[in-house]
């Protein structure tokens, strides 16, 4: 009895002592060991979301998600994790520096692309299905840049939005955005260096580089389709063909007209607060007309009521 | 019952070292995790925190020390070659605990240049040297670090990758892990690792290594093996490099050239380098060591930035191997490679070439003529335009155009690529480019003639050229006034599904003038979002807030509202004055 109490303490401390050793060992385990494990992207963003998920200040988690996006192209992902951790990390952390050094790395190598189509008139912002485009560029890019026209030519990856059109230039055409489109940086000779734009069985030429961004001017393709969305960064107020609103203040706005629907669509920033004034109105006269009988019988109607109470 | 107390309190006593130290060892080994972890990531400062924190608690801690070495190796921040000798010389002095870690590190190693066999082989490798077969068992250490699934499952000793893929280069990463090792390797095998770039543990090795520390010659063959077993055969098989003959004339290769981006020719590990694993570790100096490990460290970055297709980082990589290893033909080499594959830039390749002739290097080299590999792209080009394929023709000659932009070429070239330029602009309908495609074409046929006698391309073709673009854009019908184009209607899908921001303001209508329509008109729309935002949908309305993203349609008559307002008076009216009389 003796004994076997005496083994059973034993065993005790044993196994306790064994407990706290594999304990400690688990707890180390941070998202980057699994992520080390597996050599799955997809699988690696999965983990790091859910760390994320589970601690949105995980810094470390939201800088390797940012890298990850950053190596696949998908460049509008990784600078949102790089701005959450510029945000959340103390300036002198290791992780606000890499997340400085990226986001200095994606501004410096890649630009906003605008492509307009100059044979249309668009009634409505939204983006195109079916576009296929192939970029050809003059210089060598960098591993990072190529990866990002893998990912803007790959209809299955990239985001609808790459292809939106997002608002309208100064001749009042409509234009799509592409940002982060790569810049060829530190170019010898420019005239022997444009960039080119293959749609269907048509090419664009054009200039992007560091001092030269053009707008590349582009006919329509009978294969798209134009699938209405607003651009986050905007509402659109949809009104009666016949009337025109315009803000009462200076902000930035445009108006597109689809006269399938005889509707006007007037396009002002998100996140302010706007005035729509009524600017014209096609039956202003009647409508004025109409205004004058009301304020007429109104006077009538006072003059009989104050006639009645005397 | 005292006894036993008494009894088991002595042996409480007798076991606290014990638990304690085991307690002790599970913090360092989680640390030293943490602190690898960090190595990888290149965060050198966090890291060399953790692993001096790991040699307070134990100044003998080998793999603390080793990584230390690494750390100040590898770090532009923290470079210190003295701090580098004399952790690598505590390192060794405290081996027994050190060499299951040093062959992890080996296999990563290899794990990271795997790939680069495929250009010996692309099948699975068996790695063949000249060791007695001797069966290890793992250490307790070994045993608690993360092993792929497939090592666990199997319960065979280790596991490596052997999956192999093309393009790459290959000495180290085809040989016995010992060529990897920053040190010769040390006693029994372990399993491998994967690395957060690596792939998986592919496929399960039965290995027998030696326990002895000193080596035999490390470079060894390789042949296609259907089972991926790694076993040794005498060394009558191996191949080891003559001190005197440079490695490449083992494997001659095939000339480089732009249709066969091949990997480089497979090397032999170097005869410097062999030679130092060949001998005993302990006799080695801490430069030689640093001179191993530092060639061994680049090597595998090119090795693994070529896996994946990143020639600029490999470019860079061979670039500070080149600098640190100032002798040797190794860097320039690798970096010539890594030039050519990356396909644009024949000055540099021809650079590179240059340097590793002078630094002793015979053996064959990227072709680096700018003229040659122009050549082969143009006649690409011109079989693609033969066939119409303007797409695949045009890739070509952006070709030509890139290596134009870095090296000097006879200007004879210029004319011939802007000519068939013109050509592809024609095929896809590019008129105004194609017009500055013949035009450049001819202005170039002018000097390139005066200067050098061009005879590929004829002044009448040329000018043929010029005369179908100029017929081509004055065909082309203009495009009409922007009030005139025609329309391209937006589908909106039901249900509208933008992409919502968070960004929220607000709006009112206002129309002045309209005095019966005060105060100034507000209408909010019907709920037209799905189901789940209803309710949100509610609460922005009672804040009159919108999103970014949102539809909001107004839909009012201000003719019909005023008439009906009118007419609503008018009655009123009549009916007082009815009630009046």
């Amino acid at each position: 009895m003796q004994y076997t109490l005496l083994l059973f303490l034993v065993w005790i401390s044993v196994s306790a002592s064994e407990r706290q050793v594999f304990a400690q060992t688990v707890t180390a385990e941070t998202p980057l060991d699994q992520v080390r494990r597996t050599n799955d992207p997809v699988e690696k963003q999965r983990i790091l979301r859910t760390a994320i998920r589970e601690d949105s200040a995980n810094v470390e988690a939201r800088i390797l998600l940012g890298a990850s996006h950053y190596k696949v192209g998908n460049l509008e992902a990784a600078m949102e994790q790089f701005g959450a951790v510029m945000a959340l990390a103390d300036t002198t952390d290791i992780n606000y520096a890499d997340a400085e050094f990226y986001s200095d790395e994606i501004n410096r190598l890649f630009k906003s692309l605008r492509i307009r189509v100059v044979d249309r008139k668009i009634s409505a912002l939204g983006y195109i299905e079916g576009i296929r485009l192939l970029f050809r560029y003059p210089r060598s890019l960098t591993s990072e840049q190529k990866f990002r026209l893998e990912y803007l030519e790959d209809e299955g990856k990239r985001r609808r939005n790459e292809f939106q059109f997002s608002s309208i230039d100064a001749d009042k055409r409509p234009y799509l955005e592409i940002p982060y489109f790569p810049v060829v940086v530190s170019l010898d000779d420019v005239s022997y260096s444009k960039y080119s734009l293959v749609v269907g069985n048509r090419r664009y030429r054009y200039d992007f580089n560091e001092e030269k961004h053009d707008s590349v001017s582009v006919l329509w393709d009978e294969n798209w389709q134009l699938v209405e969305r607003v651009p986050t960064d905007l509402v659109k107020i949809e009104y009666p063909s016949i009337y025109t609103f315009a803000p009462a203040d200076t902000s930035a706005h445009f108006t597109l007209v689809d006269p399938k629907s005889k509707k006007k669509g007037t396009y002002i920033p998100a996140d302010k607060e706007v005035d729509l004034v009524l600017q014209e109105s096609t039956y202003a006269n009647k409508e004025k007309r109409y205004n004058r009988v009301i304020k007429g019988l109104v006077v009538v109607a006072g003059f009989i009521g104050l006639l009645g109470t005397r | 019952m005292n006894r036993i107390l008494v009894l088991y309190i002595l042996l409480i006593l007798m076991m606290l070292p014990a638990v304690q130290k085991a307690q002790g060892q599970g913090i360092v080994q989680a640390q030293v995790n943490i602190g690898k972890a960090l190595y990888e990531k290149k965060k050198y400062e966090q890291a060399e925190k953790l692993f001096l924190r790991v040699l307070e608690a134990e100044p003998s801690h080998a793999i603390s020390h080793y990584y230390l070495a690494r750390i100040y190796l590898e770090s532009k921040a923290l470079k210190d070659v003295e701090k580098t000798k004399a952790h690598y010389q505590k390192a060794i002095e405290n081996e027994i605990e050190f060499k299951g870690e040093i062959q992890r590190l080996s296999f990563e190693r290899q794990e990271e240049s795997g790939p680069a066999s495929a250009s010996v082989s692309p099948e699975s490798t068996r790695v063949v040297s000249n060791r007695t077969p001797t069966e290890i068992p793992i250490s307790a250490t070994e045993r608690s670090a993360p092993q792929p699934e497939a090592d666990q499952a199997s319960g065979t000793l280790a596991s490596v990758d052997t999956t192999l893929r093309a393009p790459s280069i290959s000495p180290a990463s085809s040989e016995s892990l010992a060529v990897h090792s920053p040190i010769p390797v040390v006693g029994s095998i372990t399993e491998a690792t994967t690395t957060d770039s690596g792939r998986a543990a592919g496929s399960t090795v039965e290995t027998t290594l030696p326990a002895e520390i000193s080596s035999p010659p490390l470079v060894s063959t390789i042949e296609p093996l259907a089972s991926s077993s790694i076993s040794e055969t005498p060394a009558a098989q191996t191949t080891p490099s003559s001190p005197n003959i440079p490695e490449t004339q083992v494997a001659q290769p095939a000339p480089f050239t732009l249709e066969q981006r091949t990997a480089p020719p497979a090397l032999g590990d170097r005869d410097w380098a062999a030679e130092l694993r060949q001998k005993d570790r302990g006799k080695l100096t801490v430069e030689q060591l640093v001179k191993l490990a530092t060639y061994d460290s680049y090597y595998a970055q090119v090795n693994r930035s070529m896996d994946h297709d990143d020639y600029g980082q490999a470019i860079k990589a061979a670039k500070a191997l080149s600098e640190q290893l100032p002798d040797d033909w190794i860097g320039p080499y690798l970096e010539s490679y890594a030039q050519a594959l990356a396909g644009k830039y024949p000055a540099a390749v021809r650079q590179a070439n240059e340097e590793a002739r002078n630094r002793g290097y015979d053996g064959p080299l990227p072709d680096a003529d700018p003229v040659k590999l122009i050549q082969v792209s143009l006649n690409e080009a011109r079989d693609n335009i033969a066939g119409e394929n303007w797409i695949e023709a045009e890739s070509a000659l952006y070709r030509v155009r890139n290596i134009q932009s870095y090296d000097p070429i006879p200007f004879k070239y210029y004319v011939t690529t802007d000519y068939l330029l013109g050509k592809v602009s024609m095929g896809l309908r590019d008129f105004g480019s194609a017009l500055d495609d013949y035009t450049r074409a001819l202005e170039e046929y002018t000097r390139a003639s005066r200067d050098s006698g061009y005879d590929q391309i004829t002044q009448e073709q040329i000018k043929n050229g010029i005369y179908m673009a100029q017929d081509s854009l004055i065909n082309t019908p203009l495009l009409p006034p922007v009030d005139q184009l025609q329309e391209v209607f937006a589908e909106r899908r039901d249900p509208y599904r933008p992409d919502w921001s968070s960004r929220v303001g607000s709006y009112t209508i206002r129309m002045p003038g309209y005095e019966f329509l005060q105060p100034d008109y507000q209408k909010w729309p019907e709920e037209k979002q799905p189901a789940d935002r209803a309710e949100k949908q509610e609460e922005q309305q009672e804040d009159r807030s919108m999103r970014g993203g949102d539809i909001q349609d107004v839909d009012f008559n201000i003719q019909k509202t005023l008439k009906r307002s009118a007419i609503f008076t008018g009655s009123g009216l009549l009916l007082l004055i009815l009630l009046g009389l």
